[in-house]
């Protein structure tokens, strides 16, 4: 819901899915895609082994809640693996979240991801136990 | 129940003495870091839940209300039980801190988990 309108030029009202590049070896392939919906955007890793035809996905999903808590979902093939939520009041989201609307190479989400974990780790130890 | 365990008191260079103190709830754990001076603590509150749930926050309080609002973290997953019972048990400050560092490393490595081996080429 928060990023509704986000930056002047972007308005997601809507589903949006955006299909990043593949990364192919010998015998795989890795591909990436972007969902966005109202309230959340979620980044889905799909590896497809050929030679014993199988799939797996995985999924990050990230939502800011009303109460300013942003929560990071872990999901492998729909499993909920791991999940973390973090109070970022003060901290100027939007500026993270911009750069991921605006992916569409792995390299920009590789960035973003990185950033977002570096972001994370300052929050818990400077803000969450801060000078204790 | 409720226990309440005073760890220490020391000077510090800029304020006058600071004491901590901890409240050992079932599933809670409270750390008071008391400024003797001006009345004003630091609660660091940490609750865990059965469904292996970890919710930290930290606030200031001056004469028991919220004066400043930190942060707030909740992990999901987190196999953190050793350290619950480890910070339960915990009787003085030194060993407050070592348990405290234990579980930011435990929290870090989580972020690290939620994050690791998506991107790779």
């Amino acid at each position: 819901m928060r990023w509704c309108g986000i930056g002047e030029e972007i308005e997601y009202t809507e589903t949006v899915v955006r299909e990043l590049e593949c990364i192919a070896s010998s015998n795989s392939k890795t591909c990436y895609t972007i969902e966005s919906k109202r309230d959340s955007i979620s980044i889905h890793k799909t590896f497809y082994q050929h030679d014993q035809n199988s799939v797996a996905t995985t999924t990050l999903k990230i939502t800011i809640t009303s109460d300013n808590m942003l929560n990071i979902s872990r999901y492998e093939n729909s499993q909920l693996v791991t999940q973390l939520s973090i109070d970022i009041n003060n901290v100027l989201f939007d500026d993270y979240i911009i750069e991921l609307f605006n992916a569409y190479y792995v390299d920009e989400v590789k960035i973003f991801l990185e950033n977002l974990q570096r972001l994370i780790i300052y929050l818990i130890r400077s803000k969450v136990f801060k000078d204790f | 129940m409720q226990e309440v365990k005073k760890l220490e008191c020391f000077d510090s260079e800029d304020r006058d003495k600071i004491c901590y103190e901890m409240k050992v709830h079932n599933n809670t754990v409270e750390i008071y870091k008391i400024y003797s001076d001006d009345n004003v603590t630091l609660l660091l509150k940490l609750e865990f839940t059965s469904d292996d749930t970890l919710k930290v926050s930290l606030v200031e309080k001056k004469n028991n209300k919220v004066t400043k609002y930190f942060g707030e973290v909740i992990a999901k997953q987190l196999s953190i039980y050793k350290l619950i019972e480890e910070l339960k048990a915990v009787e003085n400050l030194q060993h407050l801190k070592s348990v405290l560092n234990g579980i930011i490393w435990k929290i870090t490595w989580h972020v690290d988990d939620l994050f690791k081996y998506f991107i790779i080429y």
